[in-house]
């Protein structure tokens, strides 16, 4: 390379500079090496960090856990060359935690390969090879061969389908594994600890998928719930609207039977005649406390039942409720007494319907219940709130696993059923009572002797007492008093027609609410009552008509109508009704409306 | 040892003696001599070099690297001018020696294993320095110190209070500024 003879000086000099220029060269050698090698880590830095986005930017918009491992499975596979992936999923209902295989592979090798074949049939728990000693530590977990692995179940199957060494990592909820992704190539690897590092941080991410899945179950589980429940409670509502029909249809041919009989009574029969009639009231009255009771339940479970509050003396109503059961109660020699303890007479406010029919309710059934020759007593005492009143009976009482059922509608006993009620009279207590703030119950005295009672709350009263002592006789209603009355059956017209003649009113029938209007034009009316269904023209479009046209000339408009839960109330009156009377007829509050109305001008405007 | 300390050393030796005095010295200490700053190598290697030097020049193994650390300062200043950007006087400089001049040498070369040193000013004003390695190089601390406040003119009095070298656990510093007035330190 030298060309000329270099003297002694420079040629030393020459070796120096030559030394040197070796030194910068390896220096640069090494820094260039060192710089790829950072460069080269730099870029499998970067690698990682594009995998873990891909797998949490998808994993953020899966819904279907699977789906996310299924991605995560392509994707590891393709970052770290190895050639099979799969997924187990940790069984929820399993404790100890035990996997089973979710059925994701990824593989070029056919489905039907000795390690897939076996995997299937595997259910790993912890510590069990490569997926359960990730399930046991819940974190990434290498192997460098799996074939020389001596707690691994696949040994064998992994020789035949040629594959050594694998890693594995958890999808974490919290710190439990929900699943374990396992990985496998056909040659021997030494762990990689930058991989098992990240996988480690794609748990978590895996694991929220999980969690989303298992939160949106949930919530469709409790929606489905909800939704049942309306679907139930739509049934119910259901079930009421089409007994309050049913009661209601009834009801109409059943008031003019009752109607129909009343007027009967009145003719001259003979004795047996007069039998046979009040056969048919009795049962027909019978048959209207059934139906009664039926629509009264049926309010109760709509919630549609209302306390109606009056002032009035309970030891009355208690005195008179016995001295009506007296000779029932004789006839069948039974004793029946009154005890009040501490029950001061005098006005109190209550609903005293509600009081009254729920302790009818008890006394009629203790003297099903009562043999001849025994005794019932009813004892009212007074309480902090209110009034405590016992019915104690001489039956056999019910047995103590049966006491609460039969407060609930339609439950009855062996006894209940064959002293032939329809299971409803305790429920509709029972809904009484609760409307009257109380509480209801049957158990033993301390004589043993069979107990119902209950407790109603009672406020001070407020004025004067609401009771009557008017009767339909006492009442005077003005000699012909012109009344139309729209009225479509037959019945109901006779009804009325026998229950007013004898007051010597002059009775106008129209058959539905357009003749009512006609009626109207060609002539003058004191009191109007109207039916609320009827054909043509119904009563509350009519009552619209009558208003507009102004028709009426003065003269009160009542429906007389079987149809008065509040909506309906409420409905009438908006159309312009003065007054609602309920079917069946209760001929004191007919008569009442009737004397109340004024005298119109006889001469036509 | 960073790469970059032996490409100080050379640079501070030829400087000085000339490129011939750094190849007398490479090869009477054997080492290879090929240093890059990103790499790494034995601390023999530097120890090499320094008993090298300390042979010939007669000085002893302290006083050859507090003359290094006094030498290189220039070269540091040339060779990443950023470290004394913004640093008003040589006070503020040492003190910002674990924030901000080994965070910025750790951000250059991943891993570096720095000294740590524990700072905090004495009631006396005095800014002292606990030296926490295993290296035994606190006169290399010095001579940076020394180095430092020749840049910025502004001599320092440096004290050895304790040293590694004498038995202690650690060596412990004391630096006073000349002309410096009182202040307080955040350290």
């Amino acid at each position: 390379m030298i060309r000329d003879l270099p003297t002694d000086a420079s040629s030393e000099e020459i070796r120096r500079l030559q030394r040197r220029l070796d030194r910068e060269r390896a220096a640069r050698f090494e820094a260039e090496a060192i710089a790829e090698a950072g460069t080269l880590r730099l870029f499998e830095h970067q690698r990682r960090l594009e995998l873990t986005q891909a797998i949490a930017t998808a994993a953020n918009s899966m819904e279907d856990p699977l789906e996310a491992f299924r991605f995560a499975v392509e994707r590891i596979c393709a970052h770290s060359g190895f050639t099979m992936g799969h997924v187990w999923t940790v069984d929820e209902a399993s404790s100890p935690a035990s996997m089973t295989s979710s059925g994701i592979w990824f593989t070029a090798l056919p489905p039907d390969n000795a390690f897939a074949l076996q995997t299937a049939t595997l259910r790993i728990g912890h510590g069990e090879g490569l997926p359960g000693r990730v399930l046991a530590a819940g974190r990434a977990v290498w192997t460098e061969d799996i074939t020389q692995e001596p707690d691994c179940p696949r040994v064998e199957a992994a020789r035949l389908a040629g594959i050594r060494a694998g890693f594995a990592f958890p999808a974490l909820i919290g710190e439990e594994p929900v699943a374990v992704l396992e990985f496998f190539q056909s040659r021997i690897s030494v762990p990689d600890d930058a991989l098992l590092e990240m996988l480690d941080r794609i748990a978590a991410v895996l694991g929220r998928v999980v969690e989303r899945h298992l939160a949106s179950l949930r919530l469709k589980r409790n929606n489905e719930l909800a939704a049942q429940r309306d679907a139930a409670e739509q049934a119910s509502e259901a079930k009421s609207a089409f007994l309050a029909t049913t009661s209601h249809e009834v009801r109409t041919p059943l008031n003019a039977v009752l109607g129909l009989a009343q007027a009967l009574r009145r003719e001259r029969l003979t004795p047996r005649q007069q039998e046979l009639t009040d056969g048919i009231l009795d049962s027909g009255q019978m048959l209207m406390r059934l139906l009664n009771s039926v629509l009264e339940m049926s309010k109760i479970e709509a919630g549609e039942a209302k306390p109606v509050l009056a002032n009035f003396d309970l030891t009355n109503t208690l005195r008179s409720i016995v001295s009506i059961w007296t000779p029932r109660a004789d006839e069948l020699c039974i004793d029946l007494e009154l005890e009040m303890i501490g029950l001061a007479p005098g006005l109190v406010r209550s609903d005293r319907g509600r009081i009254e029919q729920t302790l009818v309710n008890l006394v009629s059934n203790a003297v099903k219940f009562t043999p001849p020759g025994a005794a019932i007593t009813i004892r009212a005492m007074s309480t902090e709130h209110g009034a405590r009143l016992e019915v104690l009976d001489g039956g056999p009482g019910v047995p103590e696993a049966d006491r609460e059922r039969i407060f609930r509608p339609f439950e009855q006993t062996q006894d209940g059923r064959s002293a032939g009620g329809a299971g409803l009279g305790l429920s509709i207590c029972a809904g009484n009572v609760r409307l009257l703030s109380g509480e209801i119950g049957c158990d033993r005295d301390e004589l043993g002797r069979s107990r119902f009672w209950f407790t109603c709350a009672l406020s001070p009263s407020q004025g004067d007492a609401d009771d009557s002592t008017e009767t339909v006789e006492t009442i005077k209603i003005r000699p012909g008093l012109r009344i139309l009355a729209a009225e479509d059956n037959l019945a109901n017209r006779r009804v009325l027609q026998v229950l007013l003649g004898p007051s010597e009113v002059d009775l106008t029938f129209a058959e539905d609410g357009a003749q009512a209007i006609e009626a109207l034009r060609a002539g003058r009316f004191d009191f109007i009552l109207m039916d609320a269904n009827m054909p043509v023209m119904d009563g509350v479009e009519a009552i619209r008509q009558i208003r507009a046209e102004d028709l009426a000339g003065g003269a009160p408009i009542h429906m007389l109508t079987a149809n008065v839960f509040d909506d309906d109330v409420t409905r009438y009156l908006a159309a312009g009704a003065d007054g609602i009377l309920t079917k069946p007829i209760q001929l004191i509050e007919l008569f009442r409306v009737l004397a109340s109305v004024p005298v119109l001008a006889r001469a036509a405007a | 040892m960073k790469g970059v300390v032996f490409n100080l050393l050379e640079e501070s030796v030829t400087r000085s003696f000339g490129p011939n005095v750094w190849d007398d010295l490479i090869e009477a200490s054997g080492v290879s001599g090929a240093y890059t700053s990103l790499g790494n190598y034995p601390d023999e290697e530097i120890e090499a070099l320094v008993a090298a030097a300390s042979a010939a020049l007669s000085l002893d193994r302290n006083a050859v690297l507090r003359w290094f650390g006094h030498t290189a300062i220039p070269v540091l200043a040339e060779l990443y001018p950023s470290f004394f950007e913004g640093v008003a006087d040589a006070r503020t400089f040492v003190e910002g020696v674990n924030n901000i001049i080994h965070a910025e040498v750790r951000k250059l070369y991943p891993g570096a294993a720095c000294p740590h040193f524990r700072l905090h000013a004495a009631p006396s004003g005095d800014l002292v320095m606990d030296y926490l390695s295993a290296r035994e190089m606190c006169a290399l601390a010095q001579g940076f110190v020394e180095g430092v406040a020749a840049w910025y003119m502004q001599p320092v009095e440096f004290r050895h209070l304790q040293c590694k070298q004498h038995g202690h656990d650690h060596c412990t510093f004391a630096m006073t500024w000349a002309g410096e007035a009182q202040r307080s330190v955040a350290a």
